[in-house]
């Protein structure tokens, strides 16, 4: 009788609460084991998921575009360059071979009719570039032959294919 | 009876351990929830000031691309020359062809354009005359009317050791009359060009009384003043009796302690939760 009650014993699954070892050895492991090394698993996991995906500066892309575009303006300005195709070009290439640019300028005010110049980085094809890639705008205004005018200009990543 | 007792005493053991150790388990889980809690709180501060950090960037932005607008009227350029003494080589180059009256009126109005298209709030005021500020006390006025610029300290004598004044005129002169060179002083150099005409004349001058040197054109004439002018000591005026005769002026100095400089126009910009509310720097 003792002896079939001891087989009995053995056969049960532990069911004294949660965490609490089982009077009985596991088949390979016990099941309250596994579930804590799962829990480990996961919350030292989720934590360091979180520590490591700290926001760096670089990960707000679209504040490199709007700073590339502005500095490109601010040299064309400097460098009295607006009205110049080649002037244009030359601050275009030192901006690297992943960023495309249109510079768009504009007489006295922002509107289609007023538009009076359009500059597209050699290599870069706005129409197609832009479906895919966002692309960043950025406004300066300069005075050029006795009027204000705006310089606009588009950045975006060149589309790798 | 003492075998049951033994096995008793082994069940509470093992019970006792189990109870221990799953508290410690979980009080482990509650630190590492709590610490992950934390970092997620970190990680939102950052974002939020990088995101300030933008923004204030922008609103730099917005501020060079009114000062250089202005630069065009009066553009100023300064290279240290002795860091020690803090010494500058400034360079003061004023645009007289630019009627400067209707510029600040049609800026006023397409600035208000360029605060529509950025969606900033930019307030923007003008005075006559339009005056560049420098840190060591000295002013540099120009007319807004284009018939008069004056270098002086404006709270009594400037230091500058010597002056370079560069003149572009638009017509030519019929005759010229140099005021008196002293054996010591101020040293001054005129750089006159014009129509087929130019001049360069060099000397000292003494600083503590009004010197005139005129340039007669068939109608009106140019002065450039030297020494006591409009109340200040060492200082430099250049006027013209008509707004044309002059394309440009550009006067040259080492002076100490020059930074910051400012124009004395008013510059309100509110850009998302940025705002500046000061003068243009120069």
């Amino acid at each position: 009788m003792d002896k079939l009650k001891l087989r009995m014993q053995n056969l049960k699954l532990c069911t004294k609460g949660f965490c609490t070892f089982c009077t009985h050895k596991g088949f390979i492991v016990s099941i309250d084991a596994v579930i804590a090394l799962l829990l480990s698993v996961f919350f030292v996991s989720y934590a360091f998921s979180i520590v490591n995906s700290f926001p760096t500066y670089e990960s707000v892309s679209y504040v490199k575009l709007q700073r590339i575009g502005g500095d490109a303006l601010n040299l064309m300005e400097m460098t009295n360059s607006f009205g110049s195709q080649s002037a244009v070009n030359g601050i275009f290439q030192q901006t690297g071979d992943q960023i495309c640019m249109k510079l768009e300028i504009y007489n006295q005010s922002f509107t289609p009719s007023a538009k009076k110049d359009i500059f597209i980085k050699p290599g870069c094809q706005p129409k197609k570039d832009q479906e895919t890639t966002s692309e960043e705008r950025v406004f300066r205004t300069f005075y050029q032959d006795g009027s204000f005018k705006y310089a606009v200009i588009s950045v975006w990543l060149k589309e790798t294919s | 009876m003492k075998n049951q007792k033994n096995k008793n005493n082994e069940k509470g053991n093992a019970l006792m351990k189990g109870y221990i150790l799953s508290v410690s388990a979980l009080l482990l889980f509650s630190v590492v929830i709590m610490f992950a809690r934390d970092v997620e709180f970190v990680k939102q501060e950052m974002k939020d000031s990088y995101h300030n950090a933008v923004q204030i960037s922008k609103l730099n932005y917005f501020i060079n691309d009114i000062s250089s607008d202005l630069q065009n009227l009066v553009f100023v350029d300064y290279v240290m020359n002795n860091v020690s003494a803090d010494m500058y080589n400034i360079t003061i180059i004023d645009n007289m062809s630019i009627n400067k009256t209707s510029f600040f009126s049609n800026y006023i109005q397409f600035l208000q354009g360029y605060a529509n298209i950025t969606g900033a709030n930019i307030s923007f005021s003008y005075y006559d005359p339009l005056i560049v500020n420098f840190n060591n006390r000295m002013q540099y006025s120009s007319k807004l009317d284009g018939t008069s610029i004056i270098f002086k300290n404006s709270s009594g004598t400037s230091s500058a050791a010597g002056y370079n004044i560069s003149i572009t005129a638009n017509v030519a002169y019929v005759n010229y009359t140099e005021w008196s060179w002293a054996a010591s002083g101020t040293y001054i150099n005129i750089y006159y060009s014009g129509p087929s005409q130019s001049f360069t004349k060099s000397g000292y001058i003494n600083a503590s009384v009004l010197n005139q040197f005129v340039i007669n054109y068939s109608s009106g004439n140019v002065k450039i003043l030297a020494g006591l002018v409009d109340g200040a000591g060492n200082a430099i005026e250049v006027n013209q009796t008509l707004p044309n005769h002059l394309s440009s002026v550009r006067i040259n100095s080492t002076l100490p302690s020059v930074l910051p400089i400012y124009y004395n126009t008013g510059l309100n910009i509110s850009y998302l939760n940025t705002n500046y509310a000061a003068n243009v720097p120069a």
